[in-house]
């Protein structure tokens, strides 16, 4: 009796976790890592593609009435522009005077600023490059994570 | 390794396996798991949000706690609080890994499914303290614990980010994968067999993702990331083994303490050892990993160690 308990336990031990090893594989490595292409080879580049940049024209596929609505809101656009090109420009002119002023006092600005932060720059990184990283761990080994049974 | 060849399932196979494992989830049956543990702020309206999204019903006044004795009922609650602080301890960990991905520039899917590993976790620690009340009859939080994933400033991020994938999802969440599968298999009481599904229908996905971005590392940094990850293998596997071998908290694995999730520490030890065998090291190996003496350091001698 107690050498059937032994096989038992013998048969048990030897298949214990088989068949969630054998899912486990499907399901998580398997479909993990291996389920796209097949792995060509170290250093491959990762797929790009290149897509051109989508315009007005491009997108647009007018039907034939939307052609003629196009048309007809189209002489009504010239004629306002040409009515608010003039406000436009005037307007363009005294802003373009306004701006010219503040970029100047800005870039005085900023040069001042520059000078400031390079000087504080070099000095964080000097700090930086004799401190840790602050999320830490360093050399120490890995505790460990998982879920723990028993 | 053939991937295509008829070694391999199929497709089908694969997604039929996982179909079958994940419990229904979304808003049906949801509620709160452990509401004594949220802030009392209107923050708990949004958790309960993110939380229902992936809840899976869980039948908690069907537990058989009752039927057992005092000192299994104390068995099970150390187990279930010491599940509680691993999986809270996930959170942080998942978080720390987030910041090596980032770091890395990984694709944005693999940092939002490690993001949303760091919520499951959260969600698995609630359930996991709830179990242990279930058996204790107190409501007690998770000792603190913080991520000690290792830092080595001096590699490249890619590498850091590699190591750390490899230690937290390849080999750990694998690992979880597998116990908990075999664990359930053993589970009759309803209410821990459903936890324990719901946290292992996760726990696939979290392993799943560092098997994928294995193998996104190795095709983007080459030789170099397959140098990086053989010298982390080891580590990766040790980490996860000093789970293994922890002591357990004090009282017998009796027969209705297994029907509530509980394996003995040799059993655990084989399962491992079937793992390292059977689903690790063949991964690794699949991906061009050499696997050093992984097999040995996991044979049969240290699968009947204990």
């Amino acid at each position: 009796m107690a050498k059937h308990r032994d096989l038992a336990r013998e048969l048990y031990a030897s298949s214990l976790g088989r068949k969630s090893a054998s899912t486990i594989w499907r399901t998580v490595v398997f479909a993990g890592a291996m389920l796209a292409a097949p792995l060509t080879g170290c250093g491959g580049s990762p797929k790009k593609t290149t897509t051109q940049p989508m315009t007005g024209g491009d997108a647009a596929q007018p039907s034939d009435q939307a052609a003629q609505d196009k048309a007809a809101a189209d002489k009504a656009a010239e004629e306002k522009a040409a009515a608010d090109k003039a406000a436009a420009e005037q307007a363009a002119a005294a802003a373009e005077a306004e701006k010219a002023a503040a970029d100047q006092k800005a870039q005085e600005e900023a040069e001042a600023k520059a000078k400031e932060e390079a000087d504080a720059k070099a000095k964080a990184d000097a700090d930086a490059a004799a401190k840790k990283r602050p999320r830490g761990g360093g050399t120490a080994r890995p505790k460990g994570r998982g879920f723990v049974l028993a | 390794m053939n991937v295509e060849g008829d070694d391999g399932p199929s497709q089908r196979d694969t997604v039929d396996d996982e179909s079958r494992d994940e419990p229904k989830r979304g808003d049906d049956g949801y509620e709160p798991t452990s509401p004594w543990w949220l802030s009392g702020t209107p923050l708990e309206a949004e958790h309960h949000r993110l939380m229902r999204r992936r809840a899976t019903p869980i039948p908690w006044q069907a537990t058989t706690a009752g039927t057992l004795t005092d000192a299994e009922r104390k068995r099970l609650a150390g187990t279930w609080m010491r599940r509680s602080e691993a999986e809270y301890l996930a959170v942080s960990t998942f978080s720390v890994l987030a910041i090596d991905l980032v770091a890395a520039m990984a694709p944005a899917d693999v940092i939002s499914l490690c993001l949303r590993a760091g919520i499951d976790e959260v969600r698995h620690a609630e359930m996991c303290v709830r179990m242990a009340q279930i058996y204790s009859g107190e409501q007690n939080l998770p000792v603190p614990g913080m991520s000690s994933l290792p830092d080595d400033p001096s590699r490249p991020k890619l590498h850091q980010a590699l190591a750390n994938t490899m230690l937290v999802s390849c080999v750990s969440e694998t690992y979880a994968t597998t116990v908990l599968s075999a664990t359930r298999d053993l589970t009759t009481d309803p209410t821990a067999q459903a936890v324990l599904t719901a946290i292992y229908s996760d726990e696939v996905m979290h392993a799943r993702l560092g098997w994928s971005y294995l193998r996104h590392a190795i095709e983007v940094g080459g030789q170099g990331v397959i140098d990086a990850a053989a010298e982390m293998l080891p580590r990766a596997l040790r980490g996860v083994a000093n789970v293994v071998e922890r002591e357990r908290p004090e009282g017998e694995v009796t027969e209705a303490v297994r029907a509530h999730g509980l394996m003995t520490p040799a059993e655990e030890r084989v399962i491992y050892a079937t793992c390292v065998r059977e689903v690790l090291v063949p991964g690794f190996q699949a991906l061009g990993i050499p696997v050093g003496s992984a097999l040995e350091d996991y044979g049969d001698a240290w699968a009947h160690a204990a």
